[in-house]
């Protein structure tokens, strides 16, 4: 969807959006079998509809669907794949627990999962909307695996899976599609079978394909992570008041790079000028045309409020760089 | 024989008379309740805890680390010139730590987790042993904006924490258990972590234990075996090869914790399994200075899966002594 007029530094979010007030409440009630789902489904596009006019309304230039209709990253496709279980709750960090897969059988995908919510999002928007999936080597770390003997064959058959779904986006018409491996750094001695999954994922797929890695032991897998085969790779920065760009004086950066410059774990809303500070620190190792300016991570712990703020001063902030560059 | 825990116990199960502490701590952030309120119910849930590890048949139990934010700042961010910072992952487990941000010289003033050991004292039956992350380990994780290089960071935490764990002794624990995981995954620091080891126990009175994890012990079991700890707890899980390697190791008089269950996946080993790795353990360390235990803390796993790791446990220790 990149047009020839594309401006730098474009501005993007990593995935998820904070759920409207309505949309937790009915949510919880459909766990509790009190929802009709179409009714659900209904106000899951609803709010949607309100993810996309606020991207639009704010400036972004590549956007997300928001996540309206998923739970956990991990979660929500392991109810979409055969094999899977989902356990009881397990913590997360500080007060934030999830329902950790179970990988009880062979995995399977009998059904495309995000596709058509990807369409009806990339309805509502002449800009493009980014397809979003959690990627083969974060689905099997963040699971329990009971059925494969080892996590090398589960992430295998999870790549595989994802694939088809990655293969079934293209087809619709997605061409910037995000494979987040968070997990990534997890055991630095498994980068190798990250990177394998990845090329399983990505193979025959012309659209552009990006990945988000974060909160890691970065000094592991740099630059081992560049080898991932494919296009963009999207960064926490402001997480760590940028100190991961030292990684980059040493090895050169050399995919596109989502650069993250506002801390989604905090109350605190950035200013302006602390962000075009960032931008300009990024820009003396990552050209200009090669930088995606976002925040660090999903904004779904955020809420709505904080995370409009969060994305305007982002957007206030490309602003001023873009004139100062164009200006030079 | 001695069955005990390595510290975590879920906080919070699948019903919501399980989940009033994520309640409460929620309720603080809105600023519905006071830091007090919180409080007595992390008491409470603290008190359940320690009974469910008593109920299942633990000798020795832990508070289950329920007020720890998480598993490397709970001590750290409280001593001075220590601040709270962002997030990192800890280890492989998908789980995230707040970063300790060291911007001055750490040192201590007056106990900081002490008044913790000294409730679970009081609220339990049975033998309390109090956790503590080591040096090492919490070093590993810090951002350091004061010292430049690890060696000092860490010996500062290491006397730092020797006060905190004598502070700790005095309420009556049993044991003191020192979590040093990171060793695992470097061990050319030996050198320096040897030395901040010996900091951390210098005149410490009292049972004190190290406990690895989420690492191959292999290369290292002989070198944490001539450390000033009474007993080493390894996982083997994670290093299956432990318990061939301790077959040619004297021990020297240490006592070796051994475990038998999977503190990082819900797959419920049989009753046969556990029997046969406990009398397997019992080959190699003589049962008076035997201990058995889950490979990590508990909270890696959802709370009911958990509880029945310690009953399954427990059963497989019961059959072995026959």
């Amino acid at each position: 969807m990149a047009t020839q007029a594309k401006p730098i530094l474009q501005t993007t979010s990593v995935g998820s959006f904070p759920k409207p007030d309505y949309l937790s409440k009915a949510r919880t009630k459909h766990r509790r079998g009190l929802m009709d789902p179409d009714e659900m489904t209904a106000l899951e596009q609803q709010a949607t509809r309100e993810m996309i006019q606020m991207q639009e309304d704010l400036g972004i230039d590549v956007l997300v669907d928001g996540e309206m209709y998923r739970g956990d990253m991990a979660e929500y496709f392991a109810e979409h794949m055969r094999g899977f279980e989902i356990s009881g709750l397990v913590r997360s960090y500080g007060n934030r627990y999830y329902h950790k897969p179970i990988v009880s059988g062979a995995i399977e995908r009998p059904n495309a999962i995000t596709v058509e919510w990807w369409k009806y999002a990339q309805s509502l928007t002449k800009k493009p909307v980014k397809g979003m999936l959690t990627g083969p080597y974060t689905m099997m770390d963040w699971s329990f695996v009971e059925y494969y003997p080892n996590r090398r064959e589960c992430t295998l058959a999870l790549a595989r899976a994802i694939h088809d779904e990655v293969a079934d986006l293209e087809k619709a018409g997605c061409t910037f599609i995000q494979v987040d491996e968070p997990a990534l750094s997890a055991r630095t001695d498994e980068v190798e079978l990250a990177i394998e999954a990845m090329g399983i994922v990505t193979q025959g797929i012309s659209a552009t394909v990006a990945t988000h890695i974060c909160y890691g032991t970065f000094d592991k897998i740099y630059p081992r992570m560049l080898d991932l085969p494919l296009d963009h790779i999207d960064l926490e920065f402001a997480n760590s008041n940028f100190r991961l760009l030292e990684h980059f004086e040493k090895h050169p950066f050399t995919k596109e790079v989502g650069y993250g410059v506002v801390d989604i774990h905090t109350h605190r809303i950035e200013s302006v000028e602390e962000i075009v500070a960032g931008i300009k620190k990024g820009l003396e190792y990552i050209p200009a045309d090669k930088m995606y300016v976002d925040p660090d991570c999903g904004l779904k712990t955020r809420t709505w409020e904080e995370s409009k703020a969060k994305l305007a001063n982002i957007v206030a902030a490309v602003e001023i760089v873009r004139a100062e560059l164009n200006a030079n | 024989m001695i069955l005990t825990g390595l510290g975590s116990f879920p906080r919070v199960g699948d019903t919501t008379e399980l989940q009033v502490l994520r309640r409460a701590i929620h309720r603080l952030d809105r600023n519905e309740i006071e830091r007090d309120d919180l409080l007595v119910v992390a008491d409470d849930v603290t008190g359940q805890a320690i009974q469910e590890q008593v109920r299942a048949g633990l000798d020795w139990v832990t508070d289950g680390c329920i007020r720890w934010e998480d598993m490397v700042s709970h001590v750290a961010n409280k001593l001075p010139n220590v601040h709270r910072g962002g997030l990192l992952r800890y280890f492989d487990s998908n789980t995230y730590v707040r970063q300790p941000v060291v911007t001055g010289a750490i040192g201590w003033e007056q106990p900081v987790v002490a008044a913790e050991a000294a409730f679970a004292v009081a609220e339990s039956p049975k033998p309390v042993k109090a956790v503590v992350t080591g040096p090492y380990t919490v070093a590993k994780y810090c951002n350091d904006q004061h010292y430049g290089s690890l060696e000092p960071l860490v010996m500062d935490l290491a006397a730092a924490l020797n006060s905190e764990i004598k502070a700790i002794m005095a309420t009556g624990v049993s044991c003191v258990q020192i979590d040093e995981p990171s060793i695992l995954q470097e061990p050319g620091d030996w050198a320096l972590f040897a030395r901040a080891t010996a900091r951390l126990m210098d005149g410490v009175p009292g049972t004190t234990a190290l406990a690895t994890y989420f690492g191959d012990a292999v290369p290292l079991v002989a070198h944490l075996l001539s450390l000033p700890f009474h007993i080493v707890y390894f996982d083997c899980s994670y290093a299956p090869l432990v318990l061939d390697t301790l077959r040619g190791t004297d021990l020297g008089g240490t006592h070796i914790g051994i475990s038998v269950v999977d503190a990082r996946n819900t797959k419920l080993e049989s009753l046969e399994d556990v029997r046969g790795n406990i009398e397997m353990a019992q080959d190699i360390v003589p049962s008076h200075s035997l201990h058995i235990t889950p490979s990590a803390g508990l909270e890696f796993l959802p709370r009911k899966r958990a509880i029945e790791k310690l009953e399954r446990m427990v059963a497989g220790a019961t059959v072995a002594a026959k």
